[in-house]
């Protein structure tokens, strides 16, 4: 079971090089995700006041890596084009590890991005951090972007078998999240009703707990809702699998899994 | 131990729009021994790639028995694999 997790990262860094050489990713996907949200940013800064413009940092921050993450969407659904679907099933270990092995790296993109952007903005803008801060900010950029991987790990699986879904739900889930999660527009702006859903969607507590950790700084609300931002993560994740191992008893009854 | 044995093994796959159902396999039987090899000849559409996606467990078979070095392809596909 490691050992096919091994082989689906040394797969997923070939994906990786294959798709990105460092200057396409720093001048095609960074320069572009920096300038996109310093164009929104900007319109804070328009609107005037400093917390506008503070509010739009920290979630362009959390929001470039997630969209950077969000890549795995297509990763977990690249074993279907390319014919290794079938050999993973028949494979004596379990397919789900390998899926994660070679779709893990985009997740380490939106890591890679969020950091990136927070240091952009810092010189920019000039945001001070002190090392708990810091500290903090940065897992709240791990956890947003473990559990929007774990997001994306169920989505992949969802649209497996609807090759045309996969780049609609790869471009729209970025904006939903970006919307949704008070990246840009606090929560409270949306109705009640819909309270309990954005509390399940990525993103949304990690971004409650870098907003504390830049302001009042209430350690332990900042736990609570980091803990949260982590069981999300396991709840989207384990959803995938779920679907992931119904798709292949599915498939097996079906005939529809095909040796290419 | 037999590597390879199918009894009576039958798959239906659901047909495409007025055909009802297609039969891939009817009826086939057969045991191999470990270390034989053997061919696997028969025109197109005969079931050659059907017997070989139930023989590795991507396939569940409509009726019959087939197993592998003892272990039943549908009760116990992990031990088939492994
Ligand atoms: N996924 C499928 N859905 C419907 N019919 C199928 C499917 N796979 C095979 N068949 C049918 O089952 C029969 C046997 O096919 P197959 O096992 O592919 O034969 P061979 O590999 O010997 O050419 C054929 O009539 C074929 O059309
Ligand atoms: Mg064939």
């Amino acid at each position: 079971m490691r050992h096919l997790f091994a082989v689906g990262w040394m797969l997923g860094v070939e994906d990786f090089k294959s798709f990105w050489n460092w200057r396409s990713w720093t001048f095609g996907w960074l320069l572009r995700i920096v300038t996109s949200g310093l164009s929104l940013v900007l319109v804070g800064k328009l609107l005037g006041s400093a917390a506008s413009l503070h509010y739009l940092l920290i979630g362009n921050i959390i929001i470039s890596g997630c969209i950077g993450a969000l890549f795995a969407v297509m990763a977990t659904t690249w074993n279907r084009l390319d014919g290794t679907y079938p050999l993973l099933v028949i494979a004596p270990a379990n397919l789900i590890p390998a899926v994660i092995g070679r779709s893990i790296v985009w997740m380490l993109q939106g890591i890679a991005t969020s950091v990136a952007v927070l240091l952009i903005y810092s010189l920019i803008f000039g945001l001070k951090f002190s090392a708990l801060q810091l500290a903090l900010a940065l897992l709240s950029i791990v956890l947003a972007n473990l559990s929007t991987y774990g997001f994306a790990f169920f989505l992949g699986a969802l649209v497996a078998r609807l090759p045309s879904m996969r780049s609609v739900v790869f471009n729209s889930t970025g904006s939903l999240l970006a919307a949704f999660c008070g990246a840009a527009v606090p929560i409270s702006f949306w109705p009640e009703a819909l309270g309990w859903l954005i509390k399940l969607l990525p993103s949304t507590h990690a971004l409650i707990a870098m907003r504390s950790a830049m302001a009042e700084l209430e350690v332990t609300r900042i736990a609570i809702e980091l803990g949260y931002e982590g069981l999300i993560a396991l709840l989207w994740a384990g959803l995938g699998a779920a679907i992931m191992t119904y798709m292949v008893n599915a498939g097996r009854a079906d005939g529809s899994i095909q040796f290419e | 131990m037999l590597a390879i044995d199918v009894q009576a093994l039958r798959r239906v796959y659901k047909g495409h729009g007025k055909q009802k159902e297609v039969v891939g396999l009817d009826g086939i039987s057969l045991q191999i021994g470990a270390g034989e090899i053997h061919g696997l000849l028969g025109p197109n559409g005969a079931g050659k790639t059907t017997l070989v996606k139930v023989l590795s467990t991507i396939l569940l078979p409509s009726a019959g028995q087939v197993s592998i070095l003892g272990h039943d392809v549908v009760q116990q596909p992990k031990k088939v694999r492994a």
